[in-house]
């Protein structure tokens, strides 16, 4: 194509000295004013091939051959100096996580002019002017004064929003967005995005946009590139790759989105396993004089919910809203200010430890991030087991026995039991603390955004695993999330929190379907969903149908 | 800030209340009479009272102390048993030198130290990281006494180019002075060099990871200004902890460096007043070391918001 903006040859990117190629020859155009969109699970060299483009691969890494044409310069042959100056002023880049990208040490003013003042030589007052004037337009409330504040004062989507600004204001014409809005809640996520889309096109930005939710990229994007195992596998029209896939790998992808239909009210008569009345836990600041209560936060509000036996129950909420907080004071690992935890009928809220522990051993928990959740220095088998510990009634052979079949059960092979964390995947991972919480014979198990963390078609994996396992088990799930449309897969009954409050609840069905609430509805229109319609996928609209279909 | 600021000084006063009780037990623990010092000849017992009694040291100890803080929140330190000195006006003339020292050497220190840490972390693992590395290592092992003696013997007595002993305060002959006090200047960024290099080059090597050094050279930025600008800051503050506790302990008395090069500072002082049970001049000397460390430690925890805004004070 000629009339391309950048144009990736071949490009091949290896680390360490002779190893397999992260990225394998891949070929990439990008129009003028296009949005091309690249999918592929983690591991697949998304990353690496956009990182490629401005020389900012991680140490070890290079390009072992191809070439990068942007301008009508190759950008592989560039000394550092004149990648510098294509980097910032031509080619921009946002990357993932707002809360580590903006430097924390300085002013949001400094951060967002020093790329325009290297660039174009301006003064640090003209600078700010340009600065302000963008914050304002992406959508920050009282820009000029947010110049001189420093990043930890914004929440998360601000500073994404404050991101864009700032890569913006040089006017590149080509902007990589690592999974910009991967970090945040849906309905900021959407806003973001729309913030992203509407500014580029209206600068006539090109966006290469790197991202594993094939819902959002359905959305907003012009063409999509998939890539798998370093290799670019598809390549065409958003309507061509996503709705009519040809790929074996892009049908798995798409086959893993969740596509359950949300679950009608159930009316069989389950006993109550676990109820929750007005629960209040506070968070306390820093008391201003020594005598002085200090100021207080509740994250929970007067909360109240029963869990039924063999039920699944989802909390959602954004972040902030009090649902991992829940999770916590179920445990008891967070300590209630008021209300009580009953457990088949005993307060299990206000027991003694040593009681408390004895009492609550039917009562798991599953972390979102299986990397910090797991301690990297114990083994599989020993992790696993651990669980046992506080049991001085089993035997060691009988703690060894149930471990492997909890790991087993979990779909983890005995020759993984030596293994440390660090060797296995994420999926793995996510097995064996779940398997950690399996062996402990729970009745009750709360998960705390168990497939948050995971590839789309691990997550698919696991999801299956946690409706088997509770089938088996006769297990009931507290199921914290915030994606619609995991929990619409997996859960009976759904609740929704804002503020540390309950404001909706129900079954899936209803609520889903007839919600209530501000907050519910415009979580569920606020993105449309991937639908698979006898047997092409539509991108769908809750509230007004299809939206772009192929 | 200023409400942090009282409540850390008011916090420090059970620390120091508890060091001055200490001191005072630990030194009458130790063997040894400040009045047979001073008598010399221990089988004059009446002389040996007259003494003990003049000093105050016949009554119990719970009695001298409740009686010696009393008079310190006079602001009277007493005087010294062995010469008669007053004890604060000695301690503060000796402080003076040790200070002058210490500054220089840890500003030197620094000035050295923080630059070669994060070159050393930009070029981790390449030959200018394995070359500082190793010479930081070399530095550190050998022992500050030895460093000096082989300072004088080269520069003082081989070459002649410097003054070996004593001291000449750069207040009252600047070139003289800084002429007295480049050698021990110089053992000393030789010892105290290492912590804080090693500290800057691990806690840079730890940001240089972070997405924020990455969005900086997306920026287009030279590695120059990614160093200074967005590495320094974030490096800086667990710096910032290493130099506070190295400005501590070595004003509490660089007695090494100071007995090889005849120095008159703070720690030569102490070594004496231990030795000849100099009680009063002992007890004021920890007395003001320890509000020393408590002012210096009160200093770095004040500069870290500078730093971190994170911090809240």
């Amino acid at each position: 194509m000629n009339c391309s903006i950048c144009d990736i040859s071949d490009i091949s990117i290896c680390f360490g000295k002779a190893g397999v190629p992260v990225v394998d020859r891949a070929n990439l155009q990008i129009a003028p004013g296009e949005f091309h969109a690249i999918v592929g699970e983690s591991g697949s060299g998304k990353t690496m091939l956009a990182r490629s483009i401005l020389g900012l691969l991680p140490a070890g890494g290079r390009i072992t051959g191809g070439k990068i044409l942007f301008d009508g310069q190759d950008l592989t042959g560039l000394t550092s100096a004149a990648m510098r100056k294509v980097r910032g002023k031509k080619i921009g880049m946002i990357f993932q996580d707002p809360l580590t990208s903006l430097n924390p040490a300085l002013r949001i003013g400094t951060q967002m002019g020093e790329a325009l003042r290297l660039h174009s030589g301006m003064t640090r007052e003209e600078a700010r002017n340009h600065a302000w004037k963008l914050l304002d337009r992406v959508g920050i409330p009282d820009a000029r004064r947010a110049l001189d504040r420093y990043p930890h004062e914004f929440s998360g989507g601000m500073r994404q929003r404050i991101m864009i600004a700032s890569t913006l204001l040089p006017r590149p014409q080509l902007l990589i967005a690592d999974e910009p809005t991967t970090a945040l809640d849906t309905i900021v996520q959407a806003n973001v995005m729309e913030v992203l889309k509407e500014t580029t096109a209206e600068f006539g930005i090109s966006v290469l946009f790197i991202s594993h939710d094939l819902g959002l990229v359905a959305h907003r994007a012009d063409r999509v590139t998939v890539m798998d195992h370093g290799k670019i596998i598809e390549q065409g029209g958003y309507e061509d790759v996503l709705f009519a896939p040809e790929h074996d790998k892009t049908k798995a992808l798409l086959a893993a989105i969740p596509q359950g239909q949300a679950k009608p009210e159930d009316s069989t008569q389950r006993d109550t396993l676990l109820e929750v009345r007005d629960a209040v836990v506070e968070f306390r600041g820093r008391r201003s004089l020594l005598w002085r209560k200090p100021a207080a936060t509740r994250a929970l509000d007067s909360v109240s919910l029963n869990l039924k036996r063999g039920e699944t129950l989802a909390i959602i909420g954004a972040s902030g809203s009090g649902k991992t907080t829940l999770g916590r004071a179920i445990l008891g690992l967070t300590p209630l200010d008021s209300g009580t935890i009953r457990l088949n009928g005993v307060n299990i809220s206000d027991l003694p430890r040593a009681e408390h522990r004895k009492r609550t051993r039917n009562l798991q928990i599953v972390f979102q991030d299986p990397v910090s959740a797991l301690d990297p220095r114990m083994r599989v088998l020993d992790l696993v087991m651990e669980s046992l510990r506080h049991n001085p009634e089993l035997s060691r052979k009988v703690k060894e026995t149930r471990t492997t079949e909890a790991l087993r059960d979990c779909g983890l092979d005995d020759d993984l039991h030596q293994r440390l964390p660090h060797q296995l995947s994420g999926g793995q991972r996510q097995r064996v603390a779940i398997a950690r919480a399996l062996v402990a014979r729970p009745e009750v198990i709360v998960l705390d955004e168990p497939v948050s963390a995971l590839d789309v078609t691990v997550q698919e994996q696991v999801l299956r695993l946690l409706e088997r396992l509770k089938k088996d088990h006769e297990l009931s799930y507290i199921f914290i999330s915030h994606d619609i449309g995991v929990v619409e897969d997996i859960a009976d009954r759904v609740l929704i929190m804002v503020g540390g409050k309950i404001v909706e609840q129900g079954s899936a069905e209803k609520v889903f379907n007839t919600p209530r609430h501000d907050f519910t509805r415009k979580l569920i229109s606020v993105l449309p969903e991937l639908r698979e319609v006898d047997g092409r996928f539509q991108l769908i609209y809750r509230d007004a149908g299809v939206a772009r279909s192929g | 800030m200023f409400r942090y600021t009282i409540f850390r000084v008011l916090a420090a006063f059970p620390t120091l209340l508890l060091v001055t009780i200490l001191v005072f037990l630990f030194i009458r623990l130790v063997p040894g009479d400040p009045a047979a010092v001073l008598v010399g000849d221990i089988q004059n017992i009446g002389r040996l009272e007259e003494i003990r009694a003049r000093l105050g040291l016949d009554r119990s100890v719970p009695e001298q102390f409740v009686i010696w803080l009393g008079n310190i929140l006079q602001g009277d330190f007493g005087v010294s048993i062995l010469n008669g000195a007053p004890v604060l006006d000695t301690i503060l003339s000796r402080f003076a030198v040790t200070a002058q020292v210490i500054f220089v050497a840890v500003t030197v220190s620094t000035l050295i130290a923080i630059p070669a840490g994060m070159i050393a972390a930009w070029k981790q693992n390449r030959w200018a990281d394995n070359l500082i590395v190793v010479t930081t290592i070399a530095a550190m092992s050998v022992p500050s006494f030895w460093i000096g003696l082989t300072l004088i013997l080269i520069f003082g007595i081989e070459l002649g180019w410097l003054p070996s002993v004593g001291y000449v305060s750069p207040l009252e002959d600047f070139s003289r002075g800084v002429m007295y006090l480049i050698m021990p200047v110089t053992a000393l960024v030789m010892g105290e060099i290492g912590g804080v290099l090693r500290m800057a080059r691990a806690s840079t090597i730890e940001v240089m990871r972070r997405e924020y050094i990455t969005h900086a050279r997306s920026k287009g930025l030279s590695e120059g200004v990614v160093l200074a600008r967005h590495a320094f800051p974030n490096a800086f503050a667990p710096t910032l902890t290493i130099l506070g506790m190295i400005i501590g302990s070595l004003l509490g008395g660089a007695a090494v460096i100071e007995t090889v090069f005849t120095l008159p500072g703070l720690g030569r002082l102490t070594i004496d007043a231990i030795s000849s049970r100099d009680y009063p001049m002992v007890q004021g000397i920890l007395l003001v070391v320890a509000v020393i460390y408590v002012v210096v430690n009160l200093i770095t925890d004040l500069l870290y918001p500078i730093f971190d805004p994170r911090v809240k004070l």
